[in-house]
């Protein structure tokens, strides 16, 4: 097992990929096909490389990555048959023989989840040799890599993407299809470690050197990998994140950087932070920046609730205007700061715990009968007074979305926020001991009536409602009786930093 | 006018409780706006408003159980043999239901059969009571007598509660540890039975 080992580590960390038949090459010199062992594929880079970012991360065991994987436990040997293989961009390539390619940078832009799933299956394999492996805990699969591999950053860095929650999600799988487990158990390593893929790869430098326009490497692959990934089910999110990373950086989050530094880090791509930190993915934090009216008329604020692809464009565009926008980006930049403290101070906080209260309050109504105008009567009825039943038909209702909740609120406190005279820095100006009372309030008001619209039944969807000026208007009294006991004036903060957009 | 006053009865102790319990998990979610506290503090805390709630519970059940017999003292004039034409008022039921003996509410099964002895069952709103719901307070109270007395024999009718369904212990754990576990959520289930039991009660006026 140990040279087995060895091997794989030898063939990660050369930059060299190993035909077992002659590959084609065109003659353009720009594009290689061939077949290549599955050992050969394990641990290709795949983001921020010279040769380009592939926006997508190891999703875990999806559904289609469930075929994937019975697929490569099944039918090893017909593998390459059934699916269209792997895509690799490579810089600075030398071709000596048909057989053999060695490179300066790659980027594996297309089958990365198939990567993923052969390298969890060696591992697991690996792993399996000397121990059992329906038992394996994190302590002992974290210390049989680090024995293993510790040696090799670059594999390291591959293998840190194999958490053991994904791992042990193909474990549990295993557990549970004896048929498959059994084409496990019964698998010999060597010649699943030499079954083959199909790879299709794109020669960055003779591409880039017939292109009028000039480019880098690194766009190319990255155009090349999210060209790849468009056609596939890739989260918008990850073709964004990756794509206006440095913008972002640069223009929209600074001030949050700034601030937070490494106590809390930004995700680009989802998953794509694995360490043990607090992170907040960027959706998060430009959700909320819709609902201020900085960049959009009002209905359109009404119209963007926990939307992904619109929120993008919208930013896209702001990004592409930079220049003009200055001002409302520098606002937004400490708008996405401000917000986010209100949010996992206040607001999740808040909402768990009136969560909890709503669960009470309702449970009792259900017992008491105030919930006949109500579209789980029925179910209520039927439940006789089982207070544990009851719970299990309340709690659907009751439970929240703070995609939901959260603009709704920023929404109604954003002419509080306002910019202080001497720092430039914007607060929402109330006294610390009195903020918590204050969003307490209007956090009930929002989500009762949340509660109440799903109870009542819905005439469309939750997301047509959440996303109704009906909604948007909840909590509008609260917060003007908010506003008067806390003596709180209106600033145009907002309104006089505005890029209307969308 | 009757029915309403008992609503608010109601009301006003189920309020009470549930102030406890949003009290107890405003301290246990370790808000990030407010001063950390210990666990070991959360768990006096806990023990302490445990206490308060049974005290709370067991005046209201004093009172309820007045007022019950106060709308139809039949039953108890009859128990204690008083004539028929009794003219009471509430002092006086009062006065009549801890002359002959001290009574308190600790154990719910003996109280549930003296309140059998002395309301008329139509308006006997302890019958009401769901036996899941008497068997959380009849637990809840081996804790409560425990944290008042810490005698041994306190403590091995807890463990024996500890032992058995639902929870299935097979150490014993101080009560404060015991309420603290999963965020508060064997305090909030046992707190909040004194709430539910009262709903189920406020049925009998229905």
């Amino acid at each position: 097992m140990e040279n087995f080992i060895e091997e794989l580590k030898s063939i990660g960390n050369s930059r060299r990929l190993s035909f077992s038949d002659n590959f084609y090459y065109s003659a353009d010199e720009k594009t290689i096909m061939g077949e290549l062992p599955f050992k050969e594929i394990l641990f290709l880079d795949y983001r921020d490389t010279e040769a380009g970012s592939n926006p997508r991360e190891y999703n875990g065991l999806k559904k289609t990555n469930k075929s994937i994987l019975t697929s490569l436990l099944a039918h090893t040997e017909m593998f390459r048959f059934l699916h269209s293989g792997i895509i690799v961009s490579l810089t600075d390539t030398m071709i000596s023989n048909k057989h053999l390619i060695e490179y300066g940078d790659c980027c594996l832009t297309n089958g990365n989840q198939t990567r993923f799933l052969v390298l969890i299956i060696i591992l697991l394999k690996i792993f399996s040799e000397e121990k059992s492996l329906t038992g394996i805990t994190q302590k002992e699969f974290n210390t049989f890599l680090k024995s293993n591999f510790s040696d090799s950053q670059k594999i390291i860095t591959i293998l840190q993407r194999v958490t053991y929650s994904k791992v042990y999600q193909a474990v549990n799988f295993l557990k549970g299809n004896n048929k498959y487990l059994k084409n496990f158990n019964e698998m010999n390593l060597n010649s699943f470690a030499n079954s083959k893929v199909r790879i299709q790869i794109n020669l960055i430098d003779p591409i880039l050197s017939d292109l009028e326009e000039k480019l880098d490497e690194y766009y190319v692959g990255t155009l090349i990998a999210e060209a790849n990934n468009d056609t596939q089910n890739v989260r918008v999110d990850d073709i964004f994140g990756n794509k206006y990373k440095a913008e972002l950086e640069e223009y929209i989050f600074k001030t949050f950087i700034n601030q937070k530094k490494d106590k809390v880090r930004i995700e680009y791509r989802l998953g794509e932070i694995i360490d043990k930190v607090d992170k907040v993915h960027i959706l998060t934090l430009l959700r909320p920046i819709i609902a201020t009216g900085i960049l959009t008329k009002e209905k359109k604020i009404f119209e963007y609730t926990n939307q992904r692809a619109p929120i993008y464009k919208l930013f896209e565009k702001l990004l592409r205007n930079k220049d003009k926008a200055s001002k409302t980006i520098e606002t937004i930049s400490k708008l996405s700061l401000l917000l986010y403290d209100i949010r996992k101070t206040y607001v999740e906080p808040l909402l768990d715990l009136q969560k909890k209260n709503f669960l009470r309050e309702y449970k009792g109504k259900a017992i008491k009968g105030d919930l006949e105008d109500t579209i789980i009567n029925k179910q209520i009825s039927s439940a006789g007074g089982n207070e544990e039943e009851i719970e299990k038909i309340i709690r659907p209702y009751v439970n929240y979305n703070v995609e939901h909740i959260f603009p709704v609120l920023v929404y109604r406190v954003r002419k509080i926020i306002k910019e202080e005279d001497r720092s430039g820095k914007i607060v929402f100006p109330l006294s610390k001991d009195k903020t918590p009372e204050f969003f307490k309030a209007l956090i009930e008001v929002i989500y009762r009536k949340y509660i109440e619209t799903k109870l009542k039944g819905l005439p469309t969807s939750l997301t047509t409602f959440v996303r109704s000026k009906e909604f948007y208007e909840t909590g509008e009294e609260t917060y003007v009786a908010l506003k008067h006991s806390y003596s709180l004036e209106e600033s145009n903060y907002i309104e006089d930093n505005r890029y209307l957009i969308g | 006018m009757k029915i309403a006053k008992g609503i608010e009865k109601y009301e006003r102790f189920e309020n009470n409780i549930e102030d406890l319990i949003r009290y107890a998990q405003e301290i246990i979610a370790d808000l990030p706006y407010e001063r950390k506290i210990l666990s070991k503090q959360k768990e006096m805390l806990l023990e302490s408003l445990l206490l308060r709630a049974c005290a709370l519970w067991e005046s209201f059940i004093e009172r309820e159980l007045i007022v019950s017999i106060n709308l139809d003292p039949s039953q108890l004039l009859s128990k204690f043999d008083l004539p028929e034409k009794t003219n009471l008022n509430i002092r006086l039921t009062r006065a009549i239901v801890f002359s002959d003996s001290f009574r308190d509410f600790h154990d719910i099964d003996r109280s549930m059969s003296f309140f059998k002895e002395v309301i008329v069952d139509k308006l006997n709103p302890f019958k009401k009571i769901t036996r899941i719901q008497k068997e959380k307070i009849i637990f809840a109270y081996k804790m409560r007598n425990y944290l008042a007395h810490y005698s041994e024999f306190s403590r091995m009718k807890l463990f024996r509660a500890y032992q058995r369904e639902p929870y299935k212990y097979r150490i014993f754990l101080e009560p404060g540890k015991f309420l603290l576990k999963q965020k508060g959520k064997h305090f909030e289930e046992l707190v909040n039975n004194f709430k539910m039991a009262s709903i189920q009660m406020r049925l009998i006026l229905k």
